[in-house]
């Protein structure tokens, strides 16, 4: 510590001792008054006002431990909702067929901000009359693929979707009578099951041709896709009324 | 009448102050009618005291302490001298409070052998030379406030204090070198 600093600290230490002095001179005299105004008339004006300013000071202690209190509330409110809204978003997104619906929809909203009924856009909503009052259509659809056209002959329903560069699903289903043929030359063929039924998985060169059947209905998809895809396009079956 | 500008936050707080004025409320009392010899304004005074007190209430530990009778009978002066000269028809401005220069920041002191042992007489004399120069000295080396604290129980300027803690050590040096 420099020489300078050194003496700064004494004279202070110094006035600090001449403060306490005072503080003793002071406090002296304060004994005095106190034995000197013990029997004094004091104002009981200055008693309520005492009263009432302690009372003020708890209410607004207790005000302010409310809000205090609230404003933590709201905030663990707030924070759970967020973490709620978080998995139900997180969870909705992690099937892909309610992605792809989910996110059309928010392009929906995004884009009409003057209308807060959400519409599907005409090309996600099947034209779908022509296949009657009920069918069964799939819940997955292969990436870049969409409903190109709908058919029915009588009991007989196709659905077709198309990837814009060419290829083409078949989706067909009829009633479980019918006879349906695949062409098998040169062909290999698995066994297979769609939920608890059997089927028949057809692979030739790039195509692949899945034909089952319920107890109700035959079903058979024809396309160029892999195993996974076909089967998870079988196993995705909705009944649409 | 009043701003309420202090309020006690906590209960310890709050049954502190109570002790204080249950103790001192004759005290005070007593020194402001004894300055103002007005019992409505000793009433005023009493009670600006008061929330003067409640805003240095964490400062306070033993409420029975020298050090917090000082306190006390300081805030209830210098609150009461403050409504007195406000109530003159001319506001007496203390020529302390005039000077805008501080000459020097080094401690008048410096040159001067410390007389420890008449310490307790020098105390004396400065409080009668002027009795706001001996409580600006004890409030800022010996209460440990810092300036604002000290303008809000002297009721001064942020900006005088510091002139007055001046004055008060060239007081004091007066004070020593008459001896």
């Amino acid at each position: 510590m420099k020489i300078n600093d050194q003496k700064e600290r004494v004279i202070e230490e110094y006035y600090k001792y001449i403060g306490s002095i005072h503080a003793e001179n002071t406090a002296k005299e304060a004994d005095e008054i106190i034995e000197k105004s013990k029997d004094i008339d004091f104002p009981k004006e200055l008693e309520h006002w005492f009263e009432g300013y302690i009372g003020d000071t708890i209410k607004k202690d207790k005000k302010s431990k409310f809000k205090s209190r609230f404003s933590s509330t709201v905030k663990r409110a707030a924070i759970f909702l967020i973490i709620l809204g978080i998995g139900v978003f997180v969870t909705t997104m992690s099937v892909e067929a309610y992605r792809i619906r989910f996110l059309n929809l928010i392009t929906e909203v995004t884009e009409r901000y003057t209308s807060i009924t959400i519409e599907r856009e005409p090309d996600e909503s099947p034209n779908n009359d022509l296949l009657g009052e009920s069918y069964f259509y799939p819940g997955y659809i292969p990436v870049g693929y969409k409903q190109s056209d709908a058919q029915s002959y009588g009991e007989l329903r196709v659905i077709y979707f198309e990837n814009g560069i060419g290829d083409r699903i078949e989706f067909l289903q009829t009633e479980v009578d019918s006879n349906l043929q695949v062409d098998t030359e040169d062909a290999t063929t698995e066994d297979i099951t769609i939920n608890g039924s059997k089927g028949l998985l057809v692979s030739k060169e790039d195509v692949k041709t899945l034909l089952w059947f319920t107890d109700t209905n035959s079903f058979f998809i024809m396309g160029k896709l892999d195993q996974k895809e076909i089967v998870s396009m079988a196993e995705s079956l909705e009944f649409i009324k | 009448m009043f701003i309420f500008a202090a309020l006690v936050n906590s209960e310890e707080d709050r049954t502190k102050l109570e002790q204080i004025y249950i103790k001192y409320k004759n005290l005070m009392y007593y020194i402001a009618n004894d300055i103002l010899k007005n019992t409505h304004e000793a009433e005023d005074v009493v009670q600006n005291s008061i929330i003067k007190i409640a805003n240095y209430i964490e400062k306070i530990d033993d409420i029975n302490c020298n050090k917090t009778k000082s306190l006390i009978v300081t805030i209830v002066k210098s609150t009461s001298i403050d409504v007195y000269r406000k109530k003159k028809d001319n506001y007496i401005i203390d020529i302390d409070e005039t000077g805008n220069r501080i000459e020097s920041d080094e401690p008048p002191l410096d040159d001067l052998i410390i007389r420890l042992e008449e310490s307790e007489e020098l105390s004396k004399k400065l409080a009668e030379l002027k009795s706001e120069y001996a409580d600006i000295l004890m409030l800022k080396y010996y209460h440990q406030f810092n300036d604002k604290e000290i303008a809000g129980v002297l009721s001064l300027k942020n900006e005088n204090v510091r002139i007055r803690i001046y004055r008060a050590k060239i007081a004091l040096k007066k004070v020593m070198l008459k001896d």
